[in-house]
């Protein structure tokens, strides 16, 4: 077999994906949630370990929290935990939904219907790094809860303001 | 050397075991691809975004284009057509996704792979899905050398020379 035959061959195979994928892009395309989407994170108020990096991060963070506590007191939100299901058994706030990006991947979550779309929902991780709490209020948004907000300084945030925890497996 | 991987490409066992590498790299790029349309360019969006590997004007395109490419060489690949072709783009895919979870684990990212929109159970890339891919290249590797046997849509002749 000649290399002209694999190069026509290859390519023929390459144009039928992108001419199937420009299909799919013309009849689905991207939701607006995920152009409006935040890239920027802010800082992490501390590096791994410990030191303070930015004391007006770390004062952001911890009006951040301040500001969450004050809406689980006052049930004024619904909390979602984006972590991995063995990280939400070890401790997550209580009465928070476990809802991670991985369910959005196999279609519809069957706890989007647990979710009222007109009430704010609080989305969390690990803090730091940790994108998985922007990617799950990236996947609400685009099935329509427009009162999504995140909360940057994640679990460990609320956890070292010695905020309740809860234990254990999902409710909802 | 040529002529014997030619014998044992179609002779019974070898076209036996090629079928057997065919379908298992072709289950891997169907189940991937069907899974992330299925799914719809979101997901697969994020995740590709996850990685901090690629430039963010290419996420929209990868997300719409890597799905079609897997259901494309998968089919290819199962029906022996283009076998060989199909197993070197398949070759180039797999490895191209093996590197990158590599890099994801080197950087100590916590990340969601997307390849099987969580089939598997795996909540983030670990040493398991650089193994599982990797099983996956070895079986894709085998058809792109010794081609897709005689089991096949389109086999190929005893005679033709198995590369350019």
């Amino acid at each position: 077999m000649n290399p002209r035959t694999w190069v026509i061959r290859c390519g023929l195979l390459l144009a039928g994906a992108a001419l199937l994928a420009g299909a799919q892009a013309a009849l689905q395309p991207m939701p607006a949630s995920y152009y409006q989407r935040s890239t920027a994170k802010p800082a992490a108020p501390t590096t791994a370990a410990g030191s303070v990096v930015s004391p007006a991060a770390a004062d952001a963070h911890a009006a951040e929290v301040a500001g969450a506590k004050k809406q689980f007191d006052e049930s004024t939100a619904l909390f979602i935990d984006a972590r991995p299901l063995e990280n939400y058994r070890e401790g997550h706030v209580p009465g928070a939904f476990h809802l991670d990006f991985q369910a959005f991947s196999k279609g519809t979550p069957e706890t989007l219907g647990l979710l009222p779309r007109d009430f704010p929902l609080i989305v969390y991780c690990d803090g730091g790094d940790c994108d998985a709490s922007h990617k799950v209020k990236t996947m609400l948004e685009a099935n329509g809860y427009n009162q999504v907000t995140v909360l940057e300084a994640g679990f460990p945030g609320w956890k070292s303001a010695n905020l309740p925890v809860e234990t254990g497996d999902p409710a909802h | 050397m040529k002529s014997s991987a030619a014998a044992f490409a179609n002779g019974t066992p070898g076209s036996v075991l090629l079928l057997l590498a065919r379908l298992m790299g072709a289950a891997a790029l169907l189940l991937a691809g069907v899974l992330k349309v299925k799914g719809g360019p979101l997901p697969f969006a994020l995740a590709i975004d996850s990685f901090k590997l690629f430039p963010a004007w290419s996420h929209v395109p990868m997300a719409y284009f890597v799905p079609w490419f897997e259901i494309v060489i998968g089919t290819t690949l199962v029906l022996g057509i283009w076998a060989r072709q199909s197993a070197l783009l398949a070759t180039g895919l797999l490895g191209s996704f093996t590197l990158a979870l590599a890099t994801v684990l080197a950087r100590d990212l916590k990340v969601d792979c997307g390849c099987f929109s969580g089939l598997f159970g795996e909540a983030q890339v670990s040493w398991f899905s650089i193994a599982r891919n990797s099983t996956f290249l070895v079986a894709t590797i085998a058809v792109l050398v010794l081609g897709p046997g005689r089991f096949a849509v389109q086999p190929e002749k005893p005679d033709e020379p198995a590369a350019p």
